[in-house]
């Protein structure tokens, strides 16, 4: 505050100042009633007004100007902005919504859980994993990846509520072969780190971190096979997931 | 509209010659109300059907080389509304200024 009280008081803020309003008051107003709409008589009122201001009152008015074209102009034009975007705040509001009837929480809980430990448990893999459980385990785990951004993507887009989630034949083989490799390959994790560990070679908190992450992977084909089977659907055909 | 010392004053500046026309300097001088509040308070009442407002003649204003100025009038609904908001001022004990009594070096015209 004071560094800004200092600013104010400088003889070069005045200089600016007096130059600005004092000199050239009409080039400033000009540019002062910019701030409010192409529309707004306050435009021609103001400057038809400047002419009326003694010559000395000038600098002081056209500053006032300023603070009325600050608070009512630029807040007047954020407010129609606001206004005019309103249809499409509203169809972007009725979208979501029928995105939301689809996305039910049982999806959108599952998805966010598999993505969170998809992600971690790449982290892991790519970091910590030993070289042969990285080898093993990697190419799995992308495939799950991508499957999983696949289905998530064709469940926003697809409507109406009420159907099964678009999980493919596709993408059922691939749960089918990556969904064991995955858990295999975690498990051959979990007895690597809990040897490495009893054995004392390792001890560090990632380790640890990574032993607790291995009991946490398999959530994530697990979890997609749970979602791509709808509570009640019995019948399973083309394009309908199988019962795992 | 919520009555502010800005609002009484700017009535009173206005019921001080209620049948002419109302220029922004002019009215900023008589009411004491800075321009920077004066116009907001000004367009409130525009809204609310109190004044009514218009542009100088062009010829008029060509003639003495300068843009034409725009005018406030009061209404007749503006002249009850404001005649009572300026009476309830005088009554409140409102400072000659913002009751619409004639302020000190200002001659109203």
């Amino acid at each position: 505050m004071s560094g800004l009280l200092t600013q104010l008081l400088s003889w070069k803020a005045l200089l600016a100042a007096a130059a600005v309003f004092g000199f050239a008051p009409g080039a400033a107003l000009r540019l002062i009633v910019l701030a409010f709409p192409r529309s707004d008589p306050r435009r021609r009122e103001l400057l038809a007004e400047l002419r009326a201001v003694p010559r000395l009152e000038r600098p002081v008015w056209v500053a006032e100007q300023l603070e009325v074209a600050l608070a009512e102009g630029v807040a007047g034009r954020l407010a129609r902005a606001w206004r005019r975007a309103a249809p499409g705040r509203r169809a972007a509001r009725a979208w979501r919504r029928e995105k939301d009837e689809f996305l039910d929480a049982r999806y959108t809980v599952g998805y966010s859980l598999t993505s969170f430990v998809y992600v971690v448990g790449f982290v892991y893999i790519a970091v910590l994993a030993p070289g042969i459980a990285k080898a093993v385990a990697c190419i799995p785990w992308l495939a799950l990846g991508l499957v999983m951004a696949r289905i998530h993507e064709q469940a926003k887009k697809r409507l109406p509520p009420g159907e099964p989630l678009p999980a493919s034949e596709l993408d059922r083989k691939v749960f089918i072969v990556a969904g064991p490799a995955v858990c295999a390959a975690t498990v051959y994790l979990l007895v690597h780190d809990v040897i490495e560990l009893a054995s004392g070679h390792a001890s560090s908190p990632g380790y640890w971190a990574g032993t607790c992450l291995c009991l946490l992977m398999p959530v994530t084909p697990l979890e997609m096979i749970r979602m791509s089977v709808r509570p009640g659907a019995a019948a399973s055909g083309p394009g309908q997931p199988a019962e795992s | 509209m919520r009555r502010t010392n800005a609002l009484v004053a700017v009535a009173a500046g206005l019921m001080s010659d209620p049948g002419g026309r109302h220029w922004g300097y002019e009215l900023s001088r008589r009411s004491g109300v800075r321009s920077g509040v004066m116009y907001p308070v000004l367009q409130r009442m525009l809204d609310e059907g109190w004044l009514a407002d218009g542009w100088e003649d062009q010829a008029e204003a060509g003639r003495e080389k300068r843009p034409p100025r725009r005018y406030y009038e009061v209404t007749d609904l503006g002249r009850s509304e404001l005649g009572a908001l300026a009476a309830r001022a005088r009554a409140d004990g409102k400072p000659a200024r913002l009751a619409g009594g004639p302020r000190p070096g200002w001659a109203a015209g």
